[in-house]
């Protein structure tokens, strides 16, 4: 057995295509990935709003209000940025530099503050809202100085303090991250490339689908001793592949998967024991050629990571939102999923039902290969 | 008895593959299993192995019935396939050493039927080639040392020689006489007339899934009338001299086109001399003058009414 194992190891080992596609195909695609999204982290980080403050000498609190936009920054941490960039001008100039999108918008001071913008969006939005907290603030403040004189020193001192301006929103430890998506569909996807090992591994063996199947039919060797072999050294050089494209990009590119490595890691093993199971079940259900096996494969791979985000992560969210049912029947959505649960959530209940719905499916495909493949005799050759 | 095969039936939906087969190999024989492509040759054999399912028989090997979870017939059988069938991703080597250990255990057997195998097909100079490097011939070769490597009792030979170049083919049917030498007993199916005649003891001629005729080389042919082939190169003949020509005793046919008189005689002496001496008499003039015995194709003509080439 264990030669029979170690031997058919090296003949996987050793088939360039699927070593291709099983380990450097994924490692090849994180690297574009890493490189086309990278600057979206960039891209994502803040910028310091350019707002113009309209000259005015009506307003009376014009000094207090200039120096709170100045002072105000993205985080009261050591490491914030300041919210605002403030150019002060006339009407027209103001007019003309928003005109020219210099600026976002400009503020008319007054009671209450006017922002003039020219179209939506995340910096004129958060420069409302400072408005708007800055003029609530101000009515507060005159409102206590007028009817609780006693408390109006430690409101000052309250409302002195920095605030954060922007914040994170999570529904567990981590931070959210729209491109870990995109690598945890291409782990998925390269798990699934497992089922090309799968269908091999049928097709070697079945007599009545290649000549070296006929060969082993003939020998005094038990079927099922013989593929179990086969496909453990299969599910071995896979899952090596796997371990290999999340060391390159946990410590390669620095691609956040939570801290439970052990379940990610179980996570990818049960994954890759699924894509060799959905291909040995494959392998068996047709008498075609192992060219037209493995293209249905690669569609059903590849169109299962799509529907989970690995071209287009809203795909992933809209199929949860249109279709739920399909998130239970696409393989690599309960991959990307399973990560996302250990990624996201602090209870580990949905990357149970992942890992569950997984095994089921696995057992499942097992049971139908088996079907298959238990005949001792074929009808045809 | 090796093999013991009784009224064998595997039908195709309405195609009956083999048709109610009987066959029976002593130790020791080369057995040839001689038939058109399509004859059921191939197809019998994978019953025998018990590869295919069959509709109706019984096959016994040394003695025992054969199943597919018959690993004690199993281990003493080897199968030579007409298509190469090793791993591509396996050097020589390790392709014969890998279809040894599926028939013994003992590692250090393995090794040493391994490099026996390998003498024997004389690949000891390619044992870390991998197949894709290899010649055709040499591919052959390995085909068959994997399919022997493990010393079997029992050897079956479908087609193997088909698409291989003179050479090898004669290093392959040189072989196979060695194996037999040696102890084996073996199948051996082809539809080239001159490998059963040169290689087997024994000879069935299948077609149709049926077997027509068998016997050894000389017992076939005695079955058929024919016992000369004369084949004379003449410059002209008149159509009547030729119809006067099929009159003499023991001629059973005569033909003549573009200066070939071809005559096929009953069995009998001197065929040959009152032939030539009827076209001297009739001051034909000839040039060279071949004879020959019949051969297995006449047979399967004679039997069939079609050539075993067809």
């Amino acid at each position: 057995m264990i030669r029979l194992y170690l031997t058919r190891l090296k003949i996987l080992g050793r088939d360039r295509a699927n070593v291709f596609w099983t380990f450097l195909f994924p490692i090849i695609l994180a690297t574009l990935f890493n490189l086309a999204l990278g600057n979206l982290y960039n891209t994502e980080s803040f910028h310091t709003i350019e707002v113009a403050l309209v000259e005015s000498d009506d307003y009376q609190y014009l000094e207090e209000f200039k120096s709170s936009m100045l002072e105000a920054k993205t985080s009261t941490n050591g490491d914030g940025i300041n919210l605002f960039k403030l150019t002060e001008c006339d009407l027209d100039e103001a007019k003309s530099l928003l005109n020219d999108n210099k600026i976002i918008g400009y503020i008319q001071p007054g009671d209450p503050m006017n922002l003039v913008v020219k179209s939506s969006g995340i910096k004129q939005t958060i420069a409302k809202s400072f408005l708007e907290s800055y003029s609530q603030t101000l009515n507060t403040v005159e409102s206590i100085g007028t009817l609780q004189p006693q408390s109006y020193s430690k409101v000052l001192e309250d409302i002195s303090k920095p605030m954060d301006y922007i914040s994170l929103g999570s529904m567990g430890e981590n931070p959210p991250d729209v491109i870990l998506n995109y690598f945890y569909a291409l782990i998925a996807m390269a798990c699934l490339f497992g089922s090309y090992w799968g269908v091999k591994e049928i097709i070697t063996i079945q007599g009545d689908l290649s000549l070296k199947g006929a060969r082993i039919n003939i020998a005094p060797i038990h079927k099922m001793k013989m593929l179990l072999c086969n496909i453990s050294a299969a599910l071995t050089i896979h899952f090596i592949g796997i371990l290999l494209l999340l060391a390159y990009l946990i410590l390669g590119l620095k691609v956040s998967f939570g801290n439970d490595l052990l379940y990610v890691i179980l996570t990818c093993l049960v994954a890759c024991t699924f894509g060799i199971t959905l291909g040995a079940m494959v392998g068996t259900l047709a008498k075609k050629s192992a060219h037209f096996k493995d293209s249905i494969l690669t569609a059903i791979v590849m169109f299962s990571s799509f529907l989970a985000g690995l071209m287009i992560v809203d795909m992933k969210y809209l199929v949860t939102k249109k279709t739920p049912f399909l998130q239970y029947l696409n393989p690599a959505h309960l991959v990307t999923d399973a990560f996302y649960s250990l990624y996201y959530y602090e209870s580990n209940s949905r990357f149970i039902m992942n890992i569950a719905l997984m095994l089921c499916y696995t057992f499942l495909f097992s049971f139908i290969a088996y079907i298959a493949v238990r005949r001792r005799k074929y009808e045809s050759l | 008895m090796i093999v013991n095969v009784k009224n064998l039936v595997k039908r195709y939906d309405q195609l009956v593959a083999v048709d109610h087969l009987n066959l029976e190999i002593q130790e020791g024989e080369i057995f040839g299993l001689l038939g058109p492509n399509g004859s059921g040759k191939s197809t019998t054999i994978n019953c025998i192995l018990s590869l295919l399912k069959y509709d109706k028989g019984n096959i016994e090997i040394f003695d025992k019935a054969m199943n597919p979870d018959a690993h004690d017939i199993k281990r003493n059988i080897g199968v030579i396939f007409q298509n190469v069938a090793v791993f591509e991703e396996l050097t020589v080597y390790e392709n014969i050493s890998y279809f040894c250990s599926l028939y013994v255990k003992d590692n250090d057997e393995v090794k040493r039927l391994t490099q026996e195998a390998i003498a024997f097909v004389s690949l000891e100079d390619f044992v870390k080639y991998y197949p894709k490097k290899l010649s055709g011939g040499l591919l052959r070769r390995l085909n068959i040392a994997c399919g022997i490597a493990h010393k079997p009792k029992l050897i079956i030979l479908d087609e193997p020689t088909v698409a291989v170049d003179p050479q090898s083919r004669n290093k392959i049917l040189e072989g196979i006489k060695e194996l037999n030498k040696q102890g084996a007993t073996v199948i051996y199916t082809t539809h080239y007339m001159e490998e059963a005649e040169q290689l087997c003891s024994r000879i069935a001629i299948m077609d149709n899934g049926k077997i027509i005729a068998k016997g050894t080389n000389e017992e076939l042919k005695e079955m058929i009338s024919i016992g000369e082939k004369i084949t004379i190169e003449v410059f002209k003949m008149e159509e009547t001299q030729l119809a006067e020509l099929k009159k003499l005793p023991h001629v059973l046919s005569a033909e003549y086109n573009n200066t070939t008189l071809s005559i096929k005689s009953s069995k009998g002496n001197n065929n040959l001399i009152q032939i030539l001496e009827y076209l001297t008499s009739q001051e034909i003039p000839f040039n060279q003058v071949f004879t020959e015995h019949p051969t297995l194709n006449d047979v399967f003509l004679e039997i069939t009414g079609k050539e075993l080439r067809d």
